[in-house]
């Protein structure tokens, strides 16, 4: 909440002062309440552990009393608004007070700092929900996939090129996996864990050892060399049931 | 857990307040002026929400205060106003959403009827309140509320040891009706409270 003054002298010079009488954070609609519903997924179906699920609301605010436009620097505000707990089919609805200048709400769905962490399952960040269309005070959250963090095995074949370097980016997601539901969306997705490496000519595979949530899929990106870059990809590698792990072959 | 213990304490100190006043009536009857024209009372609640609703099921709540004034506009009857205030802790988020803790108070204009008369020293008298429900709700470090309307009912005991002051018991109900919007899902569980609320205090009488 601020009151501008603005002040011209007769030279046409402008001044501008800005003061606001208090400092800005996150505030709450009266006589409102929210509901977040969605649901998580096993993969395979299997039934789930109970997660935990937490509601957030956070924005930017400008935290000191003299506000110079531009040069007052602003502080996160982050705030919990509501919380849950997942059903063993992984449904939840999250009841939460109704935050009316906020920039983002984002659930943590078994959240690590959580009393009712589940042990080997990830935590899941499922952000861009003040996207989503508010349909009667609800929204109402696309499924996302859940699942235990186990060992798994990443493997890289060489079967008909003999001549290229094979120089590897692997990005996965471990504990913790970021979703954004905005299907205005477009910037990169932030991965937990990179691995790199590569392959030179003799050499016919490479096996990387990963620990990732059972079912996810890797991103892979991958050039080969020889006297420069031939070829160059950005490809998704799905997870093989049978072989338990990833594989890649070129 | 603390709630359920001080309700049951106020429910016993309430059947203590009826015996002793029922063993006193029966002693011998003291006649008193008859022409009261305005009463105040001020007495200690003890607010129990019960059903299937936001404040039943999310709040620990304590002990209130209740403070009401009347004027007599016809022969039993009085009419006046009631403020009453207590507050809620709230120990399950996932019914209320991240609220610490809440103020609630209710304001009324009451019609009350005197069952038995006011020259006795124990009379009983039933009322009616309708008015606002305010519900001012602290989360972390902001404050924001809810309100809507709200009606009453009440039955009270009073026993006058002077011309000028008594002791009374009340057991009063409130029915909350708030404004709050919300999932369809969760409509009535968030617009109606039911609240009994017994409570013991003193009374002034003015002539």
């Amino acid at each position: 909440m601020g009151v501008y003054l603005v002040c011209m002298n007769k030279n046409g010079f402008i001044l501008l002062f800005a003061f606001i009488a208090c400092s800005c954070e996150l505030s709450y609609e009266d006589n409102r309440r929210l509901s977040i519903m969605g649901q998580v997924k096993a993969f395979e179906n299997e039934s789930l552990p109970n997660f935990p699920v937490e509601a957030y609301a956070s924005g930017e605010f400008i935290k000191s009393i003299l506000f110079l436009p531009g040069l007052t620097p602003t502080q996160e505000d982050v705030d919990l608004i509501g919380a849950s707990s997942s059903t063993p089919e992984g449904n939840y609805g999250v009841t939460t007070i109704s935050p009316e200048n906020q920039e983002f709400i984002y659930l943590i769905i078994n959240g690590k700092e959580n009393r009712d962490y589940v042990d080997d399952w990830p935590t899941l960040a499922v952000k861009g929900i003040n996207s989503l269309p508010l349909n009667g005070s609800r929204y109402e959250i696309p499924t996302v996939a859940i699942g235990r963090i186990e060992d798994a095995r990443f493997e890289i074949h060489r079967t008909t090129n003999t001549q290229d370097t094979l120089v590897y980016l692997l990005q996965y997601d471990s504990s913790i996996k970021e979703i954004n539901v905005d299907p205005s969306f477009v910037g990169n997705k932030n991965w937990e864990m990179e691995i790199g490496g590569e392959l030179m000519p003799l050499e016919v595979e490479n096996v990387v050892s990963l620990k990732i949530p059972e079912g996810d899929t890797i991103r892979f990106y991958y050039s080969l060399i020889n006297d420069g870059i031939l070829t160059e990809e950005n490809i998704k590698i799905p997870y093989n049931l049978e072989t338990n792990g990833y594989r890649f072959e070129f | 857990m603390g709630t359920d213990l001080s309700f049951k304490k106020g429910i016993l100190l309430v059947s203590l307040f009826f015996n002793l006043v029922s063993l006193k009536a029966q002693m011998g009857k003291k006649e008193m002026d008859d022409n009261v024209l305005v009463e105040f009372g001020i007495s200690y609640m003890l607010p129990k929400a019960y059903g299937d609703n936001f404040l039943s099921q999310g709040y620990d709540i304590r002990n209130g205060i209740n403070v009401d004034g009347r004027i007599l506009v016809a022969p039993k009857w009085f009419v006046g106003a009631q403020w009453s205030q207590f507050k809620g802790d709230v120990i399950d988020m996932e019914k209320v959403g991240a609220i610490e803790k809440s103020g609630i108070t209710h304001i009324y204009a009451v019609a009350t009827y005197t069952i038995l008369g006011n020259d006795k020293q124990v009379s009983v008298r039933t009322g009616f309140g309708a008015g606002y429900v305010l519900y001012r709700h602290k989360q972390s470090t902001t404050k924001f509320m809810d309100d809507g309307f709200s009606v009453a009912a009440n039955l009270a005991l009073c026993y006058r040891f002077s011309n000028s002051l008594g002791v009374f018991v009340k057991l009063e109900h409130y029915w909350d009706f708030l404004n709050i919007d919300t999932a369809p899902e969760l409509e009535t569980f968030f617009r109606n409270a039911q609240i009994f609320a017994p409570s013991i205090g003193i009374k002034v009488y003015t002539f």
